[in-house]
């Protein structure tokens, strides 16, 4: 303690004198400060970077990274629509708008080519349904046949109409031969006719013709199965095919906050617009590790910028309650602002970032740089007010008198965060040194540049003094023996109480629980949990030969925490040698087209092989299609149908046929220029069909697909220079409460080296909370040597704590009340709070110490002091509240409830155990004097 | 005067000019009488007195008459059994030949009595089938055309139907496919006793 007198004593002699210097170097200071952090700080959101720079998952990582786009960042978009086209039709929309800013964005993988894969399309049906298609073609053996020769329009329909004459004709005739026929029952339909085939071409030959449609090829319903709609193949459908799915990769702007802040801002002002102009039934948005991490810095740093005004008004607003002025509250408001601008310019200097944790520094340092100088002037209007002099004796006297105490009270909080170093974890480290050396810089801002202030600005003389008697006889609190024996009972009943509630509080690990809950990027990720089969966030393991993959695969796959696991093999179709006997029957039911007409499909123009033009619709063509669509529509005897027992959807079906038929044959018979768009229809429709066989023929032909048949970059997602990796997806939401936990624990049982999100994400958080206790126990001891190595005292050292422990009981004891756990936020709680309790402590033993206490008081000016001190760390801390991170919320609850536990701690437990020890005998001052007024 | 080899030549050109007219005379019969069955058929269907389900039976009365003397439904039986017909006894034919009668017949009328209205019809004309006459028609209706071909036989002087083909699918060939098809699976004693059936649910209905 002597040093410290000595060094506080040295220092104010030094500072006095020349006050004009120091407020003069002061300004300069602040300005370096200011522009050292405007062009050098940046923030970082990397995850593991807060644990280690070294930390070997970082390299593993970026091996894993090597397998998504080379090692690209980028951004998972989700699109919802109401059918599965329109949600494609927005996905190319939003596509085309990113490949058209090469500036903000590299690229987009939103769909393989389904050229690629066409070829095997057969095979990736399930044997069911190949069996279904080689039916389907052995029933309509006719219809495929002649169609190969002549894939005309109306040779459909003509084809169709003889198809439904025989039946029609049968059905009138010998459908008594097809059923067991009793008189009782003259028999009903027994084989279903299926018009919904017809049905499609129709409405798609109506749409078209009336300019409302695009071609669109009907033969899904053909053969009853949407693999047929190559239109719609090679998108990255979810599970369910509820959801598509697209990664787009951003470029990366140095010098921003994230370099991806903007392209991802960018996009989701795409996905505006584009619902705004004609896309209003569709729902999309960006999520992914990236947004999420974006979004949950762009939250955080808003929140904070609000929280230090917030804090820094809230404080202001206080302290001119309890000073009773503005004078001092601007003094003190600009003694803090100078210190947090001395520390925004060190952290620019020796540290260069912020990271997610030691982005919370500047309300905190507000909340408790703001008491020493809180402390200073409450000892001042005390001095002022008691005894005669000139503001620089007054300021001389209150620096002899509480300087020291004052000072132990910043090294104490310093000393509880620059510990954080031991820890290792490299964003704790950060925030400890950030948090401590900014307490250092706010102790020597009260000590410089706030006399100095003060020499200027400071109210002097009052118009009426109290007498020293009077004024030393004021105290905040007075206890009787039965108020000490009251107050210990009750803080011991609270303490017993508060550690029943503490045992209930956990700590949940998963930092995806701390994010906001209206950000877009959480919003879709739950989207994502909900509606597919598998979250977009994976595990992942690298083997080295394709047996290993298969046997780790199959390990994996059967843990209960696990929904789905891919591999390289998960791209090739299934049971492909199963397949192939249907496969190859498929193959002989589908005639060879004529050369003719395989030629007609690879010329471009309408060119026959012999080398004349395919003629254009002409009069009669158009004539023969109307005579053969009214002969079908003649068939669709709805009304008979449903006289004779025909089921409601096939009746159904044949009023949709005579609906289309009546709008077809009304687009051809009024308007002329029908014909331009009949003879396109006619060209696509063919050509369709001439697809649609080389396909089903190609495909069925096809020997099985391996691995080099898959499409490039698909593979390079599972299989790179000899690495297969294993994509591991949790069955249960990692967002739950355990449910990482579970997750991580066993993967890890099956491989150790297991990589990827989830772990990374558990890695992080088992580091954070062994590195908080770490950093509470380190803070605790240093402190405890500190106080111990000023007071000479083991048994003050300890009293000086007793805030501190009482007060965290209690605060742990409200959590557990509250339904609070501790969390990868509010676990620096207990740092803060270490700094903050013993503060109090030691100003209130400190003043006891001067001897001229008595039993079981506590002085005014101390208890203000100390009062007003918690207030303001309460606010700075309460402050962090408002924001809509979870995390931070629950950190500005925890340590609010923590300051004013550990307040009521020191200003009632603390004097009532004073009570019972010997006050040491005060010192005389020789300056009171009394003064009556 | 003439000589006799002028009179001959003259008896020959007028035997052969009769000969061709008279295939000439009948192929405009077998149009006629198309249209005669049709025109009746029609009536029955749009009498006032006939109108209503309550009427229905009666309906179907006389469109069957109007079947049965109109249509060879023998010669329609014989050929819906081709390739069995000749294995059959007399009284398997007979009995064969009745039901599939009473089955064409009922089958036929319900098929008019259901679809049939006034209808505007085409007859766009007649050609030689072999020994026997197609005469199409066209039933036009407002966004439906209906091609209706009939087969006629002259039999007794008169044009008789024994066959009609429904936009190109033909009853007898129907018949034919059906019962052969049938029959490949199930004896012929099966098909008399479905057949049976089937006239029996036609009777009570």
């Amino acid at each position: 303690m002597n040093l410290l007198a000595r060094f506080s004593k040295d220092l104010v002699a030094w500072v006095l004198p020349r006050p004009r210097f120091i407020l003069a170097v002061s300004l300069l200071s602040v300005i370096v400060s200011l522009w050292l952090a405007a062009v050098r700080l940046e923030v970082r959101t990397e995850q593991l970077e807060l644990i280690s720079p070294r930390h070997p998952l970082i390299a593993k990582t970026r091996i894993l990274g090597e397998f998504n786009f080379h090692g690209k960042t980028t951004f998972a978009l989700v699109v919802r629509g109401p059918t599965q086209n329109r949600a494609i039709e927005f996905m190319n929309a939003i596509v085309s708008k990113i490949h058209a800013d090469p500036e903000h964005f590299e690229d987009v993988f939103y769909r393989i080519n389904p050229d690629e894969f066409k070829k095997w399309l057969l095979y990736y049906l399930d044997k069911p349904e190949l069996v279904s298609i080689r039916n389907t073609l052995e029933r309509n053996s006719v219809l495929v046949h002649k169609m190969a020769v002549n894939p005309d329009l109306l040779n459909f329909f003509k084809l169709v109409n003889q198809d439904m004459a025989s039946r029609m004709v049968g059905e009138f005739f010998t459908g008594f031969l097809d059923e067991k026929v009793t008189p009782e029952d003259p028999g009903k339909e027994t084989k279903p006719l299926d018009l919904e085939f017809l049905i499609k071409v129709l409405d798609g030959c109506s749409g078209y013709l009336s300019g409302t449609q695009k071609y669109v090829s009907p033969w899904s319903s053909f053969f009853k199965s949407g693999a047929w709609d190559l239109e719609k193949e090679g998108y990255l459908w979810e599970g369910k095919k509820k959801l598509l799915i697209a990664e787009v990769m951003p470029s990366q702007v140095l010098g921003e906050v994230s370099k991806t802040l903007g392209s991802l801002s960018l996009l989701r002002s795409y996905i505006h617009d584009l619902k705004t102009s004609g896309f209003s039934d569709c729902e999309a948005g960006v999520t992914g590790q990236e947004a999420l991490s974006n979004d949950e810095m762009l939250t955080a740093m808003a929140d904070m910028t609000n929280a230090t005004w917030l804090s820094m008004l809230g404080v202001i607003l206080v302290m001119v309650l309890f000073l009773r002025g503005f004078r001092h509250p601007l003094i003190i408001t600009l003694s803090l602002a100078v210190g947090l601008c001395w520390t925004f310019g060190w952290t620019a200097v020796f540290i260069g970032h912020l990271n997610i944790l030691s982005i919370v520094f500047a309300p905190m340092l507000c909340g408790l740089g703001v008491d020493y100088a809180i402390h200073w002037f409450a000892r001042f209007e005390e001095e002022r007010d008691l005894y005669d002099g000139s503001r620089s004796a007054v300021i001389k006297r209150v620096m002899d008198k509480s300087g020291p105490g004052i000072m132990l009270a910043g090294l104490s909080t310093a000393f509880s965060f620059l510990p954080f170093i031991l820890t290792g974890f490299r964003g704790l480290m950060e925030l400890g040194m950030i948090t401590g050396m900014g307490i250092l810089f706010i102790v020597l801002a009260d000590f410089t540049v706030l006399p100095a202030l003060s020499h200027y600005l400071a109210v002097e003389k009052p118009l009426c003094r109290r007498s020293a008697t009077q004024g030393n006889n004021r105290y905040l609190l007075r206890l009787g023996p039965r108020g000490v024996r009251t107050i210990l009972a009750a803080a011991l009943i609270l303490s017993i109480a508060g550690s029943v509630s503490a045992s209930r509080v956990r700590f949940d690990l998963n930092p995806l629980r701390l994010q906001p809950k209206d950000s877009e990027s959480v919003y879709w990720e739950k989207v994502l949990v909900e509606n597919s089969d598998r979250s977009i966030i994976s595990a992942g393991v690298l083997t080295h030969s394709s047996e290993e993959a298969k046997t780790e695969s199959a390990k994996f796959k059967a843990l209960r925490t696990v929904s789905q696991v891919d591999n390289i093999f998960s791209l090739l179709p299934e049971n492909q040698e199963e397949k192939i006997p249907v496969l190859r029957s498929i193959a002989l039911l589908v005639p060879e087209l004529k050369p003719s007409v395989a030629h007609w499909a690879t010329e471009r123009g309408h060119s026959n092989l012999d080398g004349t033009v395919e003629p254009s619709v002409g009069s009669s063509y158009k004539a023969e299609l109307i005579e053969v669509l009214q002969r079908i529509r003649f068939k669709m005897q709805d009304e008979q149908a449903e006289k004779w027992g025909a089921s409601k959807p096939l009746v159904g079906q044949m009023v949709k046929v005579k609906e289309s038929i009546d709008r077809i044959v009304q687009s051809l018979d009024n308007s002329p220029t029908e014909s331009e768009r009949l003879f396109e229809y006619r060209r696509r429709f063919k050509k369709d069909i001439i697809e649609q066989w080389t396909l089903i023929k190609e495909s069925s032909s096809a020997s099985p697909m391996s691995i080099l048949d898959i499409p490039l970059q698909l593979r390079d997602q599972f299989f790179e220079e000899g690495k297969y990796l294993i994509r591991i997806y949790p069955k249960e939401s990692i967002w739950e409460e355990g449910a990482l936990t579970r997750f991580v624990n066993d993967l890890q049982s099956v491989n150790p080296d297991v990589l990827g999100d989830p772990i990374n994400l558990y890695v992080f958080a088992s580091s954070f909370k062994k590195a908080s206790i770490n950093a509470s126990i380190y803070a605790l001891v240093a402190i405890a040597l500190l106080l111990q190595f000023t007071f000479r005292s083991l048994r003050l050292m300890l009293i000086s704590l007793i805030p501190l422990v009482v007060g965290t009981i209690w605060t742990v004891g409200i959590m557990g009340a509250a339904g609070f756990d501790f969390n990868l936020a509010n676990s620096i709680f207990m740092p803060l709070v270490v700094g903050a309790g013993v503060e109090y402590g030691v100003i209130i033993l400190n003043r006891w110490r001067e001897g001229r206490t008595g039993y079981g008081r506590l002085a005014f000016s101390t208890g203000k002091g100390v009062i007003l001190a918690a207030l303001t760390t309460t606010i700075g801390f309460g402050t962090l509240m408002i924001s809509n991170h979870r995390g931070i919320f629950s950190l500005g609850f925890v340590a609010w409830a923590g300051s004013l536990c550990v307040l009521v701690a020191a200003l009632f437990i603390l004097p009532a155990i004073l009570s019972f020890m010997k006050e040491p005998a005060p010192v005389a001052d020789k300056e009171a004097v009394n003064v009556e007024c | 005067m003439l000589s006799v080899r002028v009179w001959n030549f003259l008896f020959a050109f007028f035997l052969i000019v009769i000969g061709t007219a008279a295939p000439l005379r009948a192929q405009s019969g077998a149009t006629d009488q198309v249209r005669s069955v049709l025109d009746e058929a029609m009536d029955i269907q749009t009498k006032p007195a006939l109108q209503g389900s309550e009427h229905r039976k009666e309906r179907a009365a006389q469109i069957r008459k109007l079947i049965s003397e109109n249509f060879l439904s023998g010669e329609m039986a014989r050929e819906s059994l081709q390739g069995y017909w000749e294995k059959l006894s007399a009284t398997q034919r007979q009995q064969y030949q009745a039901l599939f009668t009473a089955i064409f017949t009922d089958s036929y009328s319900r098929r008019v009595l259901d679809f049939l209205k006034r209808e505007t019809i085409q007859y766009p004309g007649e050609t030689p089938e072999g020994k026997y006459i197609k005469v199409s028609t066209i039933i036009m209706r407002t966004n439906e055309h209906i091609p209706v071909d009939y087969i006629l036989e002259r039999k007794d002087r008169k044009w008789m139907i024994r066959d009609v083909i429904i936009d190109g699918v033909g009853t007898v060939e129907t018949y034919r496919n059906g019962f052969g098809a049938f029959l490949r699976n199930n004896s012929f004693d099966a098909l008399i006793q479905r057949m049976a059936i089937q006239k029996r649910a036609g009777d009570e209905v």
